[in-house]
């Protein structure tokens, strides 16, 4: 693939030097280390603001809200950053010329492409790693201390499912010049995908078919069949790209 | 649960919203930056009143040359 490694150079510093990775960091890790925070403390909030007044039976929180409210508020923030990472992407690159510019070099349509696509999942996944070391010390510090593998575990499942969603927000910017477009493109793909869970039997193998997997995953417990629906995600990042690789090898600059 | 005992593990979380604010703020402010639309005083509002996701979207949508 040719150019890769100095377009993978520039996108790496363009999301260090935009300061688009350290933003996207700060947020993912509030979200980290404030869900075994409201997990904790949810409860007790509810009772004091509810006052003497009304009798409300809350089971003491565990170890599993914790890693729930993890998966559930990165899981939501992280799609929706995922969405607006990869939706400008190339979109406003070829709107701008940017991209007709890059590619007069010695560097082919699919490099320019997968650097980009690299470039977001560093994005994601350098901020996932922080924010889970945060949650996870959180975790221990308010409930009991989880095995470091699993969780890590945890998070990488997390990861490839925000990965699928940005692939699929990309394949959108590669199709049209407005990153509007390339929005509403990934959403309406999300929403395919959620209604393609619901049919039995593919729930597992969607992204969000990832979740279940990964509390288990982190909680230590059985986690069934792990190994399909990771390679069934794995192959939709792969094919969402090809999709974006045929479209683009096409296209005027 | 009293404030005193929830205050030593908010405050990571203060400082982190804090600093994002404050990055995105001093972008903002700098001379030579260019905003969508034209208006600084929109983009500040975005940036103190959006929480988290405030300077996020500025630093993914709201500057003109990057």
């Amino acid at each position: 693939m040719i150019g890769l490694g100095p377009l993978l150079r520039k996108e790496l510093l363009e999301q260090w030097r935009t300061r688009r990775m350290l933003v996207v960091a700060i947020v993912f890790t509030a979200f980290g280390i404030g869900s075994p925070f409201l997990a904790r403390y949810t409860p007790e909030l509810v009772k004091a603001l509810a006052g003497d007044q009304l009798e409300i039976i809350i089971p003491p929180p565990t170890v599993r809200d914790a890693a729930d409210q993890f998966l559930k508020n990165l899981g939501q923030a992280g799609i929706l950053t995922a969405v607006l990472l990869a939706m400008g992407s190339v979109a406003v690159e070829k709107e701008r010329g940017t991209a007709a510019l890059l590619l007069s070099k010695p560097a082919s349509r699919a490099a320019y492409l997968l650097a980009k696509m690299l470039g977001i999942t560093a994005t994601l996944g350098v901020s996932l790693a922080i924010a889970a070391v945060g949650g996870f010390a959180y975790t221990a510090f308010l409930f009991e201390t989880l095995s470091p593998v699993n969780w890590a575990a945890m998070t990488g499942l997390l990861l490839l499912m925000l990965v699928v969603y940005a692939a699929l927000t990309f394949l959108g910017s590669t199709l049209t010049k407005s990153s509007i477009a390339a929005a509403g493109i990934g959403v309406g793909g999300m929403i395919l995908v959620a209604i393609i869970g619901v049919l039995p039997g593919v729930g597992p193998y969607t992204p969000g078919g990832l979740s279940s997997p990964a509390m288990a995953l982190a909680l230590g417990t059985d986690a069934g069949n792990v190994i399909g629906p990771l390679l069934t995600n794995l192959g939709l990042v792969a094919g969402l790209l090809a999709v974006s690789w045929l479209v683009f090898r096409r296209q005027e600059l | 649960m009293t404030f005193e005992e929830i205050l030593p593990l908010l405050i990571p979380l203060l400082v982190l919203q804090l600093a994002l604010m404050g990055v995105g703020l001093y972008d903002l402010t700098r001379p030579d930056r260019k905003v969508k639309g034209g208006n600084k005083l929109v983009w500040g509002l975005v940036i103190v009143l959006g929480e988290l996701f405030g300077p996020l979207v500025y630093f993914l949508f709201g500057r003109e040359d990057v």
